[in-house]
């Protein structure tokens, strides 16, 4: 029995490989008549005049492609054919070789195991292989392209930065721009100075940023969340991008800071925004969807209000709340999260800035009760000061080698960069929302009930006062653009001053309630109000 | 494959010739049931297996549900429930936090469970890599011991960077340099088959080349089989020192009775721990040098040369389809950036890892140790159960057996 199992099997070897070389041949004959074919109608064909040769070329052109699918369905099938013909083959051999049990054609091995007389070439086996991983590692190192350093038309270095206004109060939150040729004088009712003045459809109380001729802004309402692009040279809407619509779950917000009230940040890879649900976006210039994330919806009893800010490729989120304050660091290309830093601090409404002495960078972050700055990198913590309390709505200001931070139910301070050391205190007049700008020697704040106040950045001492703003007082944070400072009310008052002796340059009133700060970019003004967003420009200035 | 005919959502135009439009066919989408199936099945076949080698000490067995495996892991699921892919995976999600279906992390702890109490049964019976080998290995010519020893440094090299490649995100390099996928799909192109056609005409004549030298997962296996509770026993009714066993295992992985006597150099082996951390910093640096060259691997890395070399759009689909796309050229430098740093941190670590690991297999050639009997290698042997069919006790077994029966 056993032997005919074994004439049966060695049968269908041989037959089973007569036949899978017949169908190999056969395949590899139809597959180089397929490579020979072409399908493809031939464009010349529209050249010729005479229908009936054109028409026979055709004739005889379908009955090739006919053979190729022809040929094509048999490969399709043979291919099958042959590996079962294949397998039928090796499973007969094993079948044959189960059942025959002979010793195997091996050459002989002597008794000698793993003992002295292997060890040694064993040992230099080891070693040569070794060499060779590493010699082979080597030679990679050889051809490895060389440190590649990141090419600086990428890196928005600070001419790039400076040029543009790209985050909340201008780069790194500044407050500064640095021009002497914008205007001071314009008339929203005559329209003297004002460039453009467009309608924004959706409201929010982010503040534009702009990138190479790009505005960009939020808004945002119970029904929908906005990206809006608008063209600097004309107004025009480029683009918009629909975040959320219609139904979902929306956080309960108050109706002073809305669903947008987080200035966006740009880079020349984009726009990168946050809504009040703690979703987070990033899109480039022409409006196409790059990456998004939720960092989950925020329990903020007035809604989320922390702007984005950005450093090369990272980019910065405070996202403090009640149930938990986190600091995230976001890989800006593809969305990864660099780092997630716990603050355990409870809610705020303020902005992180950057700032930067003796070649360190900082990334400064306030809230109730603390100053914490940490390396942007990595977010480690650097160090952290306890001078805050209450609500803490106000951003702080690097200027001068010192930090300034406000609140308005205890006092404004100002820091060391480097310890966090207070160097002096005062409360004579404090911001709510607003942010205090600065120059060489003097901080700007505007408070919530009327009054702007100077105080000496080196002592602290409160040097002027102004109370001449609306009761309402400023939600917008000041800008010291040249030797001038611009405050906007909520009224809609632009109050300019000259910052040598805070004498009064201009008050100009756009009769319409604004509480976004205003972006300076090729020396024009971009205000957005409550409905409308203008370009003021110097009529006759070189600005394009 | 499902046949359906589809509605069309806008009438079809009417053929004057008579042309008639073929069916369409669609795949079927895996559904996690069916991953869970293959779970299940994965699972069944190495408790079979367990059985097949420590009871039945059965050749026959093990050929069968290799065949099984084969059949069902191999030509009908594609070879793609695949556990030797599935370290990719885990380091995906390890570094890059990338999702994982849970049923891919079955598929890499299941075999490493079993083996380490009962030894490389996966390797035996459960990898379809591995069964198409034993179906086509025809004739096992043994390689020289040293060779033998040389190329089995090269399966971590391997699992290397097969982890940093799937751990940066680049792609899953198992996969690619699979050579029997285009096997069970019967496809693939010039390139790919070419390989595959190597692989089948080595796995002729040398055994299991794939399995022995190259695989990525066995190297977890080994290391992990040094550690079972339990193990392959070629014969539990008494070793007669044949030599039968020794002669026909193909891997050359049993060892026979030995003494272990051998002079240690003990101060070369002192020497040799010492330089642990200095081959681990070799090992290092020489990774964190070559690492550009690596992430050559990263087809977002050589797209961002080949613009930068001048390769231009009509020179390349790939250049046309990025600047079709729309997206910003930036975007691509910066994540080329991105990415050249990563390697550059997991290249710095690979050359770690492969550092000691030379030097702690130099350090292992010194283990002492004495074998009363023959016995199969704890890491190195497949449990293939070739040497079952040749020990005569377990032959004359299966003649008791018989005529009791």
């Amino acid at each position: 029995m056993k032997e005919r199992i074994k004439a049966l099997l060695i049968g269908i070897m041989l037959a089973s490989v007569l036949l899978s070389i017949i169908i190999g041949v056969i395949l590899i004959f139809d597959i180089s008549v397929i490579n020979s074919i072409d399908i493809q109608d031939n464009p010349l064909l529209e050249q010729f005049n005479d229908k009936e040769l054109v028409e026979s070329y055709r004739e005889i052109h379908k009955k090739t492609r006919q053979i190729f699918f022809y040929k094509q369905d048999r490969v399709e099938i043979g291919r099958y054919i042959l590996a079962g013909f294949l397998i039928l083959f090796f499973l007969s051999f094993q079948m044959n070789q189960l059942l025959n049990k002979r010793v195997p054609t091996v050459r002989d091995i002597t008794n000698s195991g793993v003992l002295k007389d292997e060890l040694q070439p064993s040992f230099y086996a080891v070693i040569f292989t070794g060499i060779l991983i590493a010699g082979t590692g080597i030679i990679f190192s050889l051809f490895s392209e060389p440190d590649i350093k990141k090419p600086e038309f990428i890196i928005e270095g600070p001419e790039k930065i400076y040029k543009n206004w790209p985050a909340f109060r201008g780069p790194n939150g500044s407050a500064y721009y640095d021009s002497n040729h914008i205007t001071t004088q314009w008339n929203v009712e005559t329209g003297e100075n004002i460039t453009w003045k467009v309608e924004v459809p959706v409201h929010g109380f982010n503040s534009p940023v702009v990138w190479d001729d790009h505005i960009y802004l939020t808004g945002g309402s119970p029904e929908l969340f906005v990206i809006y692009c608008y063209d600097y040279h004309t107004g025009q809407l480029i683009w918009d991008y629909e975040v959320f619509k219609g139904d979902g779950v929306i956080p309960e917000v108050t109706s002073d800071t809305g669903f947008a009230a987080a200035t966006s940040t740009v880079n020349s890879l984009g726009i990168y925004s946050i809504f009040a649900n703690g979703e987070v976006l990033a899109l480039d210039h022409k409006g196409h969807l790059r990456w998004n994330k939720s960092l989950g919806q925020p329990d903020n009893h007035y809604g989320h209000s922390s702007s984005l800010l950005m450093q090369e490729q990272t980019l910065f989120i405070q996202f403090d709340h009640s149930e938990k304050g986190t600091l995230y660091g976001i890989n800006a290309i593809n969305g990864d999260i660099k780092y997630e830093i716990n603050r355990d601090l409870g809610t705020s409404w303020t902005s992180p800035i950057l700032a930067e002495r003796d070649g360190v960078d900082y990334l400064v972050l306030s809230s109730n009760p603390y100053v914490i700055t940490y390396s942007p990198e990595s977010g480690e913590e650097l160090w952290r000061t306890d001078c805050l309390a209450g609500e803490v709505g106000s951003s702080p200001l690097y200027n001068n080698d010192l930090l300034y931070v406000a609140t308005d139910i205890l006092d404004i301070v100002a820091l060391d960069l480097v310890t966090g050391e207070v160097i002096w205190t005062n409360y004579d007049i404090l911001p709510n929302t607003s942010s205090p700008a600065g120059t060489k020697d003097t901080i700007y704040v505007a408070s919530s009930y009327g009054l702007l106040g100077a105080y000496d950045a080196k002592s602290g001492d409160l040097i002027w006062e102004y109370e001449d703003l609306s009761h309402k007082g400023a939600y917008s944070s000041p800008i010291v653009v040249g030797e001038s400072i611009y405050f906007i009310d909520r009224d809609g008052l632009v109050l300019i001053f000259d910052t040598n002796d805070n004498s009064l340059i201009s008050s100009i009133e756009m009769n319409e309630l604004i509480d976004t700060t205003p972006a300076f970019y090729k020396d024009s003004i971009i205000i957005r109000s409550n409905k409308h967003l203008y370009r003021i420009d110097e009529h006759g200035s070189n600005n394009e | 494959m499902i046949f359906f005919q589809i509605y069309d959502r806008f009438p079809r135009p009417d053929f004057e010739s008579g042309y008639v439009r073929p069916m369409q066919i669609l795949e079927t989408v895996q559904s996690w049931q069916t991953g869970y199936f293959d779970i299940v099945v994965l699972i069944l076949v190495m408790i079979l297996s367990v059985y097949a080698i420590f009871k039945r000490h059965s050749r026959r067995w093990i050929f069968s549900l290799s065949m099984f495996s084969l059949l069902y892991f191999g030509f009908l699921r594609k070879g793609c429930v695949c556990s030797v892919g599935s370290s990719q995976g885990i380091s995906e999600a390890i570094f890059m936090g990338v999702e994982i279906p849970f049923t891919t992390i079955l598929l890499f702890f299941i075999p490493i469970l079993v083996t380490l109490f009962f030894g490389r049964v996966y390797c035996g019976t459960a990898c379809p890599l591995g069964a198409l080998q034993e179906l086509i290995s025809i004739k096992q010519f043994r390689l020289p011991k040293l060779l033998n020893i040389s190329l089995k440094l090269i399966p971590p090299i391997f699992l290397g960077l097969a982890v940093l490649s799937a751990g940066v995100g680049s792609e899953y390099l198992i996969c690619r340099w699979d050579p029997f996928v285009n096997i069970f799909r019967l496809t693939g192109n010039r390139t790919s088959l070419f390989y595959s056609g190597l692989f089948i005409l080595l796995s002729l004549i040398i055994y299991r080349p794939y399995c022995r030298f190259l695989c990525p997962y066995g190297f977890i296996l080994r290391v992990t089989s040094l550690l079972s509770l339990n193990h392959l026993e070629i014969t539990n009714k008494g070793c007669n020192n044949c030599n039968l066993c020794r002669k026909a295992c193909p891997a050359d992985e049993i060892h026979p009775k030995s003494e272990g006597q051998q002079s240690i150099n003990r101060v070369v082996l002192m020497i040799l721990i010492l330089l642990i951390p200095v081959s681990g910093f070799i090992g290092s640096e020489i990774g964190r040098r070559s690492s550009g060259f690596i992430a050559g691997i990263d087809n977002n890395v050589k797209l961002a040369r080949s613009i930068k070399r001048g390769v231009t759009a009509s020179e390349s689909d790939h250049i046309t389809a990025y600047y079709n796309s729309g997206k910003n050229i930036d975007e691509l430098y910066l994540l080329e950036v991105d990415i050249l740093d990563r390697y550059e941190k997991g290249s710095v670590l690979l050359g770690l890892f492969l550092g000691f690991f030379i030097m702690i297999k130099l350090i292992s050639l010194y283990r002492v140790k004495s074998y009363a009997t023959y016995e199969a290698d704890r890491s190195g042997c497949i449990n293939c159960g070739r040497c079952f069919d040749y020990c005569p006790k377990e032959v004359n077994k299966d003649k008791l057996d018989e005529r009791k029966n």
